[in-house]
């Protein structure tokens, strides 16, 4: 894959900055500066029952429509939340079958200032728990269409966080130090000392790609936004020791 | 033609479902012996419940199968985690936003045989692999994750595909089942279409105005 720089930098620095927001709040607005959108919304559909009984929901919607949606039960019609809690793909607004009442839904949201393109992720983590972070923009389908495939993989890493956050934010602190693979952690140390995905697969007799996978998950599991903070991550928990 | 079923579309095609769990039956726990979950008649599994992708290649009409595929992403629950768990933990637990797992990939010899008299079971698998490659493309997946009995790696070989066999294990069929990471890419695609001579795009559910775009992106 041909990575854009400028892309992958941006990403980077929203993906960071969001781990340092304070809770899923503040994190959405970081994500809606960081890329230039309308809004965002993070909504986690299934929640323990005992601990919570409503959705867990941040939004950077105005308050008059997240009114309106409610006081409009827009919940029992929206398309988007409907069907984007039960499909496992990121979808865009447009490809959803609308019904005539929700048409009138998302002509109602552009009289709140809603914007026209809208693209939402589904989540779904290990132990089912299910997840939608819908994005906003003030943009025709044409020029939304060529932003999200620039960004789509970033926007699903940074859904993840999201997700890892609000699970923080219902039932308390992460388990510090995941635990990774004997795999992942070979593919680790190689990396931090300096070695490429080539040289890492010529090392552990693995193709080049299943290096790549690897590091990817093992930076998953550590919740970086790239290898070198992944690696420094990993020495600080002592899951490597590159010497 | 080839397109995906997703949780909120499975009521539509009652048909697809039905024959994909009775085909998953008649390969998996009759043909292969797999110990696999029959309930009248029909494979399926916990993860079924979990409102999978999936992959099915049908009949213009959507209602006669031919071939399917299980798709799931590797940070929700997945099968081949948990069934190879024993055998080879720490090699097979990948886990990230873009790698997937597909599992219980089938073709109706019989239907494709009437309906298709001139494709060999070895081309109708080739076809399933193009479009599979082609849908986790267009999709944004960059890696699957799919269990195999051994004979499958010369048809893998044969239609160029880019895999890394991770591990086998005895005990679960007649043959032992093996565990590879596939590379989902442009260049693979291409190779594939090489290799197998498959040139027109097989996956029909993308909206075509997108399709070249998400190619050149992901390419």
């Amino acid at each position: 894959m041909e990575e854009q720089t400028w892309a992958k930098a941006l990403f980077e620095r929203a993906f960071m900055a969001i781990q340092h927001a304070p809770d899923v709040g503040a994190s959405i607005t970081v994500f809606r500066d960081a890329y230039d959108l309308s809004h965002v919304t993070y909504h986690m559909a299934q929640t323990i029952a005992s601990k919570i009984d409503a959705p867990f929901v941040r939004t950077t919607y105005p308050a008059t429509w997240v009114s309106r949606y409610l006081l409009q039960g827009y919940f029992n019609i929206d398309p988007v939340l409907i069907e984007g809690v039960n499909r496992s793909l990121p979808f865009f607004w447009n490809e959803l079958g609308a019904s005539p009442a929700a048409q009138r839904m998302f002509e109602d949201a552009a009289s709140h200032g809603l914007g026209a393109s809208g693209y939402s992720i589904p989540i779904v983590d290990r132990l089912g728990r299910r997840a939608l972070v819908s994005l906003n923009a003030d943009l025709k389908q044409e020029h939304w269409l060529p932003k999200v495939m620039v960004h789509r993989a970033h926007w699903l890493e940074i859904a993840h966080l999201l997700h890892s956050q609000a699970l923080i934010e219902l039932y308390g602190a992460d388990d510090p130090a995941p635990p990774l693979g004997r795999r992942e952690r070979e593919c680790l140390h190689w990396a931090a000392l300096g070695k490429e995905y080539k040289d890492i697969s010529v090392i552990l007799g693995i193709s080049d790609h299943t290096a790549r996978g690897y590091l990817k998950s093992a930076r998953f599991k550590l919740a970086c936004a790239n290898i070198p903070q992944a690696i420094a991550k990993a020495i600080k928990l002592r899951l490597i020791n590159p010497v | 033609m080839f397109i995906t079923l997703q949780a909120h579309q499975y009521a539509r095609y009652p048909e697809l479902m039905d024959r994909m769990f009775r085909l998953r039956k008649e390969v998996f726990a009759d043909r292969l012996g797999w110990s696999v979950p029959v309930i009248d008649g029909c494979e399926r599994d916990r993860y079924d419940d979990f409102g999978p992708l999936y992959l099915v290649w049908c009949d213009d009409e959507k209602k006669r199968l031919y071939g399917s595929m299980r798709l799931m992403p590797t940070t929700g629950p997945t099968l081949l985690y948990d069934v190879f768990r024993d055998t080879f933990p720490s090699d097979i637990d990948l886990v990230a936003p873009g790698i997937w797992e597909g599992t219980r990939m089938c073709i109706d010899e019989e239907a494709i045989a009437i309906d298709f008299p001139g494709l060999t079971p070895l081309d109708a698998f080739y076809r399933l692999l193009v479009a599979l490659c082609e849908c986790a493309l267009y999709h944004g997946i960059s890696m699957m994750l799919s269990n195999y009995e051994p004979p499958m790696r010369r048809v893998y070989r044969r239609a160029g595909v880019d895999v890394d066999e991770l591990g086998c294990a005895d005990g679960y069929g007649r043959l032992p089942v093996c565990c590879g990471l596939f590379e989902v890419s442009g260049p693979v695609l291409l190779k594939m279409r090489h290799a197998t001579q498959i040139t027109e795009p097989l996956y029909t559910e993308f909206p075509v105005a997108g399709r070249r775009l998400a190619i050149r992106v992901a390419a």
